[in-house]
């Protein structure tokens, strides 16, 4: 079981090292633009920057990373032929979620570093930033296993990076909005980031996040089962 | 000898179009089956079913004694699949897509490098798989398919777009997988290849089995009165039944020659219609 698994993290990277175009969108790009941001701006140092890299680093390096990885597969049929070679379903979900969540996870625990954030409690803030990186794998790998093309996939990705990035910001504007916010999918997130030292992982917002955790993890397994049969 | 796959009764629809229509057959551990039909006859449909990648409507599939509905990752670990189901990562290099298989199998890498010699792939082992050719591409994907030496071995039109020297080679490969003992689902337009390599066949038209059994066996089945052609000086020529050839013959007559009858002259006698090509 374990050569199994550790044949399909050899067959990940050699993917990846001949597909550096993702590695370069999904990872790279978040960490430069908002590193070289961080060198000049002003807003270094300030919660809502380090808010506006991480949003950035879910939707991309968790999100996208995983939905064009698997898109690519579901259409070019490699996800049946790993299937049909004897792959089992948790280690083809585990493999295929491996390095975006490697990736993301150690991104955003790096941040807060070079952007000179203090973080006031680490427990906290590392229970918050995974459980908000695995929603954000789970969610964008439902969209890629349930979607039919990698265009459509693009297309509904897209639509929950663009969500992930204006929802916190419209917190401020209203209270109804402030509740949306908080129960979203990026909500604990979002109301971490507003709270910091005083946040609990006993809010109703990291409740929230887990449940969005927990769906998104039954809707991908859900949508697995349904990819690996013929004519969908 | 025991059956590894045995179908009874399948059948299948697509949106009221029959697919498959009460398919009954058993293929012994070790054989070379050839499953031949037109495009659209069921040919791809029942390899789908025999690898749980589809339920049938009604009837039952099972391969190595268990439903195909039920097969485990441990079994497919024992099937070897080139079909329209399966591809590979363009993006990677042609030894790369292999080595994952071998590694995943547990196949030394020589073996691999081996195989890709066989089948005059090993000069393009570092190109990426995306810019194979359509025939070099078949090729991966059969050594794919093989490089597990695998109990059961389904090989969908596994010659097609290879050039006679190739299909060659590739025939030698699966008699030598043979005397190992695989079992081979061939699916095939090429009427030439079933009859050398089958042990038998089975003829699919429009979701029926029309025929079923040894080449010979159903060459010689339909072939009672042996047919003989007659060519004439003047360059005519006639087609006349063996036992009537002495009242044909004459001084004119220039050369005889026996017709054989071809399982596609079979096909088309049983269904009314045409062997096209996949």
């Amino acid at each position: 079981m374990l050569n199994d698994f550790r044949s399909l993290i050899w067959l990940r990277t050699r993917y990846l090292l001949s597909a550096k175009a993702i590695l370069f969108v999904c990872v790279l790009t978040p960490i430069l633009d908002f590193y070289l941001l961080s060198l000049w701006g002003e807003a270094r140092e300030t919660v809502y920057f380090l808010n506006m890299a991480l949003s950035m680093v879910y939707s991309l390096t968790a999100g996208s990373f995983v939905s064009m990885i698997v898109s690519e597969e579901k259409e070019k049929k490699n996800l049946k032929t790993l299937r049909l070679s004897g792959v089992t379903d948790k280690d083809y979900l585990l493999s295929v979620v491996f390095f975006p969540i490697f990736f993301a996870s150690v991104t955003a625990l790096f941040f807060p570093f070079p952007f000179g954030t203090t973080i006031p409690n680490w427990g906290t803030y590392l229970a918050v930033v995974l459980t908000t990186v695995f929603t954000f794998v789970f969610l964008n790998l439902s969209i890629a296993l349930l979607c039919k093309t990698q265009q459509q996939t693009v297309a509904f990705s897209m639509f929950f990076v663009m969500l992930a990035s204006i929802l916190p910001a419209f917190v401020p504007a209203h209270q109804i909005v402030k509740q949306i916010a908080y129960h979203s999918f990026i909500g604990a997130n979002t109301d971490y980031m507003a709270t910091l030292g005083d946040y609990s992982l006993t809010s109703s917002s990291f409740l929230a996040q887990v449940s969005w955790l927990l769906l998104c993890l039954g809707l991908s397994i859900w949508a697995y089962r349904r990819a690996i049969i013929v004519g969908n | 000898m025991q059956s590894i796959i045995s179908i009874s009764n399948l059948s299948k629809s697509f949106h009221h179009k029959v697919a498959l229509d009460q398919v009954t057959l058993a293929i012994s551990e070790g054989e070379v089956f050839g499953f031949l039909g037109p495009s659209g006859a069921g040919k791809t449909t029942t390899i789908n079913i025999l690898t749980g990648q589809m339920k049938p409507d009604n009837g039952t599939a099972m391969i190595f004694g268990k439903n195909c509905q039920q097969i485990l990752p441990d079994d497919l670990r024992q099937i070897g699949i080139m079909s329209d189901s399966v591809g590979f990562y363009e993006k990677m290099t042609v030894m790369d897509n292999l080595t994952f298989f071998a590694k995943f199998h547990g196949v030394e890498q020589a073996e691999v490098e081996q195989l890709l010699k066989k089948l005059d792939l090993y000069d393009a082992r570092k190109s990426k798989a995306e810019k194979l050719s359509t025939g070099m591409k078949q090729r991966l994907l059969l050594i794919r398919a093989i490089l597990h030496r695998p109990k059961i071995l389904f090989l969908d039109e596994p010659t097609s777009g290879l050039d006679p020297s190739l299909s060659r080679k590739v025939h030698e490969m699966l008699m030598g997988l043979k005397e190992e003992g695989t079992t081979i689902f061939l699916t095939t337009h090429d009427m030439e290849e079933a009859t050398k390599l089958c042990d038998r066949i089975a003829l699919l038209h429009k979701g029926k089995l029309v025929e079923y059994g040894r080449p010979q066996e159903i060459i010689q089945k339909h072939s009672q009165e042996e047919m003989v052609e007659l060519t004439y000086d003047n360059g005519r020529k006639r087609i006349v039944a063996k036992s009537e050839l002495s009242e044909y013959l004459s001084q004119h007559v220039t050369s005889i020659h026996t017709l054989t009858t071809s399982l596609e002259d079979i096909f088309i006698k049983l269904t009314g219609e045409q062997f096209n090509v996949k």
